[in-house]
């Protein structure tokens, strides 16, 4: 390895700056969300910088009492999830950052689950059927770019042409993923903003304050996983990229509108049936069709 | 010109006041207060609009809304809810059994009013006050949740600090004088 | 004799010999007691076995090289007239003690098992005895080569260790049974003769020598399952017979296919097309590989296979951690692995097997988030792992042999350790209900901490089973199926090590829970830190190993041209930074998550009881209707178990007809495979497509 010369000391800086701001835009992508909801309630909904105004009042509140082993693990868990997007922000191996995302909801699902409250472990163990709906499907993409570029690192995933044929039901796995990341659906999980809910607060019962903030930015960063690999599919032409995200977020918006009493059960059939069956299909077309194939 | 401290701390306040995620606790009215409560919840009063989101979690809370009279069953459970929410917190009494125990004033269980128990901040009187005016007076506490508070004692009835949205007239919000 | 031989032969001689001495102690001890003498002896024993193994390894050269050397075995070397008849007639004398055993036992099941056992062992190498063949080319005895090196260390290390937990284990388990413990001496003996028994297997070129290792570990789990010898344990015992004798019959057809003075060289040698001396006719090929696939499928308990290693969980913790961690199931992916190259020649045998592993890798997994007994979960998590293993084979890459062979170094580690952690604390507690051991890692950190290490070394990057995980996904990226598989079964076993430590981590001050307060005995806390040692230092030494072991066992099986190809290498080549960014960041998050737990005071926080809890602190009692304190209670997470706490509910059976189902269809591929590949050969004139 050479010496890190200025454009790579460049580089460093840029991408922990994107690293670092990536929740910021994701949390402004939540309000425009909130908001593109409310509409399609015909609602005014809040303003846009509202997920920003909920984070800043979580993380000023004065602290109550917390568990140590659950504040250290929902440390770990956010430094994990950051460390995942980076990953691929740095043009990473894509399997590697698959598996740091793993790991980083392994922790939150444990701080979830760690603490006396029955609330909070229900809405662990709930967390847990999510992360056994998204983690193959997480794979699953990561190996279809694979084949779509001949190589699973983001860089040459992103250099990659865009790969049409796989697209749409890559599209579809990743707009099934995007809508278990942002925790609306199924309602039972308790998680979300909607008013419907289950089990107190489920895996975030016994957070608040500064440490309820810290899990909403540990799951921005999951959010902004899914996202950037979306955004994956065509970054040669930036544009494209963007469309591609607005057009699955809305596919997101108007599944979790039109399926408002999914539950945890038909999540993992609608997950594993569609978004399964999508990725395997733009697994074989990326292969047959892509620059990987022989 | 504002420094970056300063910048930050309006910015603080601002978001303090803009996110006011409610607790809903309903102390054993008729539940009248309870279904206007969620009736501003949704769409057509749409308190989403200032930030209101309901949580099921007074930890998580930050303005906890009360129904029905203080009384002996279920005393320890609101200290406790309130106990549980973090600073700053308010605390918002909606209806008149909340108020002042109201039709059940008297009976032997019934404490008086929820301020018997916890800090009230704000009354919406009312059996029960429409949506409108409970929307009116989780507003109204809005400006308290800015700095940070201090504990507070509970003192019955409406307190110098209390405000109380009046029934009727021109003048919604009352601050109570110093007597 | 040189000094790897003689260490060679302290390697199979040494614990089979303290095992004899045991076994007398057993005999002269007195009393209730174990001997006094049964540390001593034990200690001895393994202290010969793991010096032999380090004179071996170091000698050998086959450490980093892709060295493989023939060992002698003396005046018992079958070239010796004598010896050879006798290695000839062993394998037919001990299916003669199947059968003897089969009888004894009443079942009928038994009995035509071992009846036809003894029959095809006869034929194969009982009438060779009487041939002239034998005293012709006579395959070389033993071969030392980095796979067996590999496999040796595995045993003699972690089954020493294991014998080393025994020492303080058994004595407690036999009297909790109402056995006198001075029965402690014969346990450790057979588990010594189980150690000597898997380094002949391992080191076995003879096809011969290699049955007669084969079934000895058949003999011993047999033993040892049934040593309590109460109802279940002779039933667990039985089913884990029929089974491998079911094995032992494919073994015998191979063999019998392979004809006379045939070794595993040779066969290799004849699928890869050489005309070596003695290399055996491609025209039966496919048909002796598929016996050995099968065999290695029921000794690794693959998924329609798996029943016996279930039902093995009703005895002792060494004797599980040493049937699913070092020795009796790795004796079926050994076999897989030193095949993978001849596997993947044979037309559909190589997708085959990699099905089979596949398939049960994924149902495995499965199959255990519905359990809530630990060392049920243990059991169907090990077959998972072993069809990873067999999956690598499948694929028949020098690559992903590497990956198997890292996989199956770090994985009887890891296992080892969570099985004897389970053990303590099931010695400690008196149970191994997960729901019982709520919170087991807060009250008891050591022990239940180093089953949470073996959880994570299962199912975290960078340990380094996920790495040879993450190489199987890459190099096996071409293969659809097994890449669904390896998602789903992955996945099913993140959420299942995270279910568990999501248990033990609970915080909870009352309701039912076990008491955890005893006092560990010295041997069963000094073998299970090793363990822990060994498994956290796999992470940072994981790539050392794939150096020394994993990359000169592929290159030894597939020729020098192959490189530095360990899936371990794979993977660093492809993923570039990814690997030591992820050390990085496990290294902040680990950092800054012990900052934060420093500034945080040890205060329970109050549970969120919808603001009925009956004291202030962190009970989680509340008023109940009547005003009378009601105990809350959360419960894990079993998906598909019967009134589960999700209420799922479910049908779990359907889960279990598809794994069977699943299952054998990987058998009849892999019966087709064997099938078709032959038929292609004779139609070609016996040329190998």
């Amino acid at each position: 390895m050479s010496l890190p010369g200025l454009p790579n000391l460049l580089a460093l800086v840029a991408l922990v700056a994107a690293t670092a701001l990536a929740p910021l835009g994701v949390g402004l992508l939540l309000g425009v969300d909130r908001r593109v909801t409310a509409a399609m309630q015909l609602r005014a909904g809040p303003p846009i910088l509202q997920p920003w105004y909920d984070l800043t009042k979580l993380a000023t509140k004065t602290s109550l009492p917390v568990d140590r082993l659950a504040a250290s693990l929902l440390v770990a868990h956010v430094v994990l999830a950051a460390g995942a997007v980076a990953l691929v922000l740095a043009g990473g191996d894509l399997i590697a950052a698959v598996l740091v995302m793993g790991a980083a909801r392994v922790l939150f699902i444990l701080a979830a689950g760690a603490v006396e409250s029955p609330y909070a472990q229900l809405g662990a163990s709930r967390e847990l059927i999510l992360l056994l709906i998204s983690e193959p499907l997480l794979l699953l993409v990561a190996i279809a770019y694979g084949g779509v570029a001949g190589s699973f690192s983001a860089a040459a995933v992103a250099a990659a042409r865009a790969p049409v044929l796989t697209l749409p039901t890559l599209g579809l796995t990743l707009g099934v993923l995007l809508a278990i990341a942002l925790r609306k659906s199924p309602f039972d999980l308790a998680t979300s903003h909607h008013a419907h809910q289950e089990l107190v607060k489920g895996s975030t019962t016994e957070m608040a304050g500064f440490w309820l903030a810290l899990a909403e930015v540990g799951h921005w960063y999951e959010t902004a996983f899914v996202l950037v690999l979306i955004a994956l599919a065509s970054l040669a032409v930036p544009l494209v990229g963007i469309g591609l995200v607005a057009a699955t977020y809305t596919v997101a918006i108007v599944a979790d509108n039109t399926l408002p009493r999914a539950t945890w059960r038909s999540a993992l059939w609608i997950g594993w049936g569609i978004g399964g069956t999508a990725a395997v299909i733009a697994l074989v077309t990326g292969r047959l069709f892509g620059a990987g194939g022989a | 010109m504002r420094g970056p401290r300063e910048l930050w701390q309006a910015w603080v306040r601002r978001s303090r006041t803009k996110s006011p995620w409610v607790v809903h606790f309903d102390c054993g009215g008729c539940n009248g207060c309870d279904i206007e409560i969620l009736d501003t919840l949704m769409p057509r009063f749409s308190a989403e609009r200032f930030g209101v989101i309901n949580v099921g979690d007074p930890r998580q809370g930050d303005i906890l809304l009360v129904t029905g009279p203080a009384n002996l069953r279920n005393a320890a459970v609101l200290r406790s809810v309130y106990d549980q929410m973090a600073e700053p917190k308010v605390v918002v009494a909606v209806g008149s059994c909340a108020a002042h125990g109201g039709v059940f004033r008297g009976a032997p269980n019934i404490l008086g009013g929820v301020g018997e128990l916890v800090p009230v901040d704000v009354f919406v009187p009312g059996c029960p006050p429409t949506p409108e005016r409970i929307l009116d007076g989780v507003i109204a506490a809005l400006p308290l949740l800015a700095e940070p508070r201090t504990a507070r004692q509970a003192t019955g009835g409406p307190s110098p600090m209390s405000i109380v949205m009046l029934e009727q007239g021109e003048e919604e919000v009352v601050r109570v004088p110093a007597s | 004799m040189d000094p790897v031989t003689t260490a060679v032969w302290l390697l199979l001689i040494a614990p089979a010999a303290g095992a004899v001495i045991l076994a007398f102690l057993a005999r002269v001890g007195r009393g209730q007691d174990a001997h006094p003498a049964t540390t001593p002896v034990s200690l001895v024993t393994l202290g010969v076995t793991l010096a032999a193994l380090v004179v071996t390894l170091t000698a050998g050269g086959v450490l980093g090289l892709p060295g493989r050397i023939v060992v002698g075995l003396g005046a018992l070397d079958p070239a010796e007239p004598l010896a050879g008849i006798v290695w000839s007639a062993a394998p037919s004398l001990l299916a003669l003690l199947f059968l003897v055993i089969s009888v004894r036992a009443r079942s009928r099941l038994l009995i035509g098992l071992s009846l036809v056992q003894v029959a095809v062992a006869m034929v194969a190498t009982g009438v060779e005895t009487l041939t002239e063949e034998v005293h012709g080319a006579t395959p070389n005895a033993l071969v030392l080569d980095p796979l067996a090196g590999l496999l040796l260390a595995v045993s003699a290390v972690v089954g020493g260790l294991i014998v080393l937990f025994a020492l303080g284990y058994e004595p407690v388990h036999l009297a909790h049974q109402r056995i006198a413990p001075a029965r402690t001496p014969a346990f450790l003996a057979w588990l010594l003769v189980f150690l000597s028994a898997m380094h002949l297997l391992v080191l076995a070129d003879d096809l011969r020598i290699l049955a007669v290792g084969w079934e000895l570990t058949t003999l011993c789990s047999f033993v040892l399952i049934g040593f309590d010898g109460d109802r279940e344990a002779v039933v667990a015992a039985r089913r884990a017979l029929a089974y491998n004798l079911g094995g032992g019959v494919a073994l015998g057809a191979a063999l019998l296919l392979a004809g006379p003075g045939a070794s595993l060289s040779t066969v290799i040698a004849g699928a890869l097309g050489g005309t070596a001396d003695g290399a055996i006719a491609p025209a039966l090929l496919p048909l002796i590989l598929g016996g050995f696939v099968l065999a290695a499928a029921t000794k690794s308990a693959l998924t329609p296979f798996h029943p016996w290693l279930l039902g093995a969980m009703v005895a002792a913790a060494p004797v599980s951690a040493l049937l699913h961690a070092s020795t009796m199931v790795k004796a079926g992916s050994y076999l897989l692995l030193r095949l993978s190259p001849a596997i993947a020649v044979e037309g559909f045998l190589g997708p085959a097997v990699t099905f089979l592993g596949g398939f049960a890798f994924a149902t495995a997994a499965l199959l255990a988030l519905r359990e809530h007994d630990l060392k049920r979960v243990l059991a169907l998590s090990t077959i998972s792992s072993l069809g990873l293993i067999a999956a690598a084979a499948g694929l028949g890459t020098p690559a992903a042999l590497a990956a198997g062979a890292l996989l199956l170094a770090f994985h009887a580690l890891a296992k080892a350790l969570a099985f004897l952690a389970v053990g303590s604390l099931e010695q400690l507690s008196g149970t191994r209900d997960l729901e019982a051991l709520v919170g087991a890692a807060r009250r008891r950190p050591g022990v239940a901490g180093l089953l949470l290490i073996a959880a994570g070394a299962l199912t975290l990057p960078p340990f380094g089973i996920v790495v040879a995980k993450w190489a199987l996904l890459v190099l096996g990226a071409s293969d659809l199926v097994l890449v669904v598989l390896l998602a789903v079964g992955g996945a099913a076993g993140l959420a299942l090590w995270t279910a568990v430590a999501m248990r033990l981590l609970v915080r909870r001050v009352e309701g039912p829970r076990a008491e955890l307060s005893g006092i560990l005995p010295r041997s069963q806390g000094a073998a299970m830190a090793a363990l822990g040692v060994a498994t956290v230092a796999g992470l940072i030494l994981a790539a050392p190993v794939a150096r020394l072991v994993a990359d000169p066992a592929a290159q030894v099986a597939f020729g020098r041209e192959a490189g530095l190809a360990s899936g371990w290498s794979v993977v660093l080549a492809g993923a570039g930074f990814a690997v030591p960014a992820i050390g990085l960041l496990i290294l902040v998050a680990v950092g800054l998550a012990a900052l934060v737990a420093r500034r945080i005071p040890a205060v329970a926080p109050q549970p969120y009881l919808a603001g009925a809890n009956v004291a202030p602190g962190a009970s989680t009692a509340f008023h109940g209707a009547m005003g009378q304190p009601v105990s809350a209670a959360g419960a894990g997470f079993y998906w598909g178990a019967d009134g589960d706490a999700l209420g799922a509910g479910g049908r779990p059976v359907g889960i279990r007809r598809w794994a069977s189902l699943g299952g054998w269809l990987g058998v009849a591929l892999v019966i087709g495979a064997a099938l078709v590949a032959t038929w292609v050969v004779r139609a070609a004139g016996g040329i190998a497509p």
